[in-house]
């Protein structure tokens, strides 16, 4: 995105946010009303840091147990610590002659998924900030193909504290880490590393949040870049039981290292649109996104020109990869009591200013212009009895920058049980068959797999 | 054997389910007395929508036409009036409850209104801090904080929606 398109991103959100304050003010929707002449017996409330003398401190002992928020008192800013983990049992139920077992880990495995980390704080008064982490044991184990070989990553190191014994090291994700301010209402602007305001799965992000054992591979492959680094306007309008919502996003867009560096000068936009109605039985949610940026990859090449008699460092950035992509989703959500139905239809269009040579199994190839598609459907219900909900997904998707996988059909069948509210346990078995054979005749075989997960939030 | 042991989970949980239901009626409904949402006496909101009740307890951000931010308050998590709080204004119950704020801190969202831990903390709480919002039963109000009407009802009148009955 240009300096022209920065420019209109911040007429717009000023625009919106004028809008949205001219409701407030006089809108007939404003939600809450008011009564002229009310309380003229009695002495105006005290500010904020006045509560805090006219309660006790057993009282404010007792109201500590939760953090107090800046506009109880004018202390230092209240930080929450919380998180989710995942224990994952997988197996892969097909033959050792099946295809699929020589792609997937083909031994039945233990792991712990994900350890994520939130530290949460409300900074003042509107202001409010976020980061969430993922510790990880990668990339340890992690089996790149370089060449047609596959190397594993040993990160092992001698462990200085314990003798001088081997040690593998993990790392890191920053999943997300941003900075909020609400202006009012119907606009909050965010500014760093946000999830992408697209659709259902991606928004729920968490495995106790999720009902499957993973995500549906239409979601998993990333159509949208699952976060983003740059900026948000997000907001929701209400008008008695419907609220109309919105998110207006600027960032690096993708890229190789798109977290901290963009390699062109294009800002990659995006934006969704949702209702979200208890109009009629149930809660019905409605959405529909995008995203359009430009990708772009360089080389870095240095030089040092001696020809005019004085050493002249030359540096280079040759684009090395370049493409436009576009990305356009729908989804729906229904909760009607015990009963969910959810859908998401994503599709991503890239096409190539400059083409990139990409390895694979078969040798090095020139990318084509392409597009792939999913959609996944899910219902679950949970019985009225006992904390257990027996769900089905099924999926088809397309990815046609993938010609060693064809198009495939999948279906979940699994069962969420949450005996307590931060604990859930599922099992999930998981078969999928394809349409065609692929450029690598995986699609001769359909491949099934088998979850049981425990995960839990603290 | 696994069947069994089903079916008694399923026979417990149905009497855990059937006493706490008449745990909730017995305290919160016996008396009859239906739920009142208060603000400071002073404040300047007489009524709220149901579904705006819901945006504020339910996490959303609202201010009121002054541009003042309403900041709810809960009662403690096992007292009947937030049970049944809950279960009327966001229709969910104390498991669904939990699910629905643990779900929404993972989301990234913003978590529940704070707790406020007794009846009496709760009126000094609403009477004194600007913009606070609570709710307590009809008995439990005095001078001290003011009921508001809810979609233009009084507690008072036939189709009040926080009336148990």
């Amino acid at each position: 995105m240009s300096q022209r398109h920065w420019t209109a991103f911040c007429f717009l959100a000023l625009a919106i946010s004028r809008t949205a304050t001219v409701w407030a003010q006089g809108g007939d929707a404003a939600p809450v009303t008011t009564a002229p002449g009310v309380g003229t017996p009695v002495p105006p409330p005290v500010p904020p840091a006045a509560l805090s003398a006219a309660l006790s401190a057993e009282e404010l002992q007792s109201l500590a147990g939760e953090v107090l928020p800046s506009s109880l008192t004018d202390d230092a800013p209240s930080l929450q610590v919380y998180g989710y983990a995942d224990f994952t049992y997988s197996a892969l139920l097909i033959s050792q002659q099946n295809r699929w077992a020589q792609i997937y880990h083909p031994y039945p495995s233990f792991a712990v998924g994900n350890l994520n980390l939130y530290l949460s704080s409300e900074l003042g008064p509107s202001w409010r900030a976020l980061s969430e982490v993922r510790f990880t044991y990668l990339p340890h184990g992690n089996e790149p193909v370089v060449d047609g070989v596959t190397k594993k990553v040993d990160t092992r190191a001698t462990d200085y504290a314990e003798f001088e014994r081997p040690i593998p090291v993990g790392g890191v994700i920053i999943e997300r880490a941003w900075l909020e301010y609400a202006l009012n209402d119907y606009a909050t602007f965010r500014g760093g590393q946000w999830l992408t305001p697209y659709g259902i799965w991606n928004v729920d992000h968490g495995s106790p949040t999720l009902i499957g054992t993973h995500r549906p591979f239409t979601v998993g492959e990333a159509l949208f870049p699952e976060r983003q680094t740059g900026l948000e306007l997000h907001g929701a309008y209400s008008l008695k039981a419907t609220k109309l919502g919105y998110h207006l996003t600027l960032s690096n867009g993708r890229g190789p290292v798109d977290s901290y560096h963009d390699f062109d000068r294009n800002k990659a936009v995006g934006g969704r649109l949702f209702v979200e109605t208890r109009a009629i039985p149930g809660t019905l949610t409605v959405g529909t996104s995008f995203y359009k940026g430009l990708y772009t990859d360089r080389a870095e090449i240095n030089a040092v020109d001696s020809s005019s008699g004085e050493a002249v460092l030359s540096i280079t950035r040759p684009i090395t990869s370049q493409y436009h992509e576009l990305s356009l989703a729908g989804d729906a959500k229904w909760e009607w009591q015990k009963l969910q139905v959810q859908s998401e239809l994503i599709m991503n269009e890239v096409a190539y200013d400059v083409r990139e040579q990409k390895p694979s199994l078969v040798g090095p190839f020139l990318t084509a212009d392409f597009r792939r598609w999913g959609v996944y459907g899910l219902v679950a219900y949970q019985l009225p009895w006992l904390p257990v909900m027996p769900y089905v997904i099924v999926e088809y998707y397309n990815f046609s920058n993938r010609p060693e996988v064809p198009a495939a059909y999948g279906t979940y069948l699994g069962l969420n049980i949450r005996p307590i509210p931060r604990v859930t346990l599922k099992a999930q078995y998981t078969h999928g068959t394809f349409d065609g054979l692929g450029s690598l005749g995986f699609g001769r075989d359909s491949i099934s797999f088998l979850e049981l997960q425990a995960a839990w939030s603290f | 054997m696994a069947t069994r042991a089903v079916g008694q989970l399923i026979q417990r949980r149905s009497l855990l389910l059937a006493g706490a239901s008449l745990f909730l009626k017995g305290n919160a409904s016996a008396a009859g007395q239906p739920i009142v949402v208060v603000v400071a006496v002073s404040s300047a909101t007489s009524d709220l929508g149901m579904s705006t009740l819901q945006r504020i307890f339910g996490g959303d951000q609202i201010s009121g036409r002054d541009g003042q931010r309403v900041i709810p308050f809960n009662q403690a998590v096992q007292t009947a009036e937030r049970s049944t709080f809950d279960r009327i204004v966001l229709g969910l119950s104390p498991d669904d409850i939990a699910r629905y704020w643990i779900n929404r801190r993972i989301r990234g969202q913003s978590g529940p209104p704070r707790t406020v831990p007794s009846v009496a903390l709760m009126r000094r709480v609403v009477a004194q801090l600007k913009g606070a919002m609570g709710y307590l039963t009809a008995d439990q109000l005095d001078g001290s904080v003011r009921a508001i009407t809810i979609d233009g009802k009084r507690h008072t009148e036939p189709g009040y929606p926080l009336n148990l009955r």
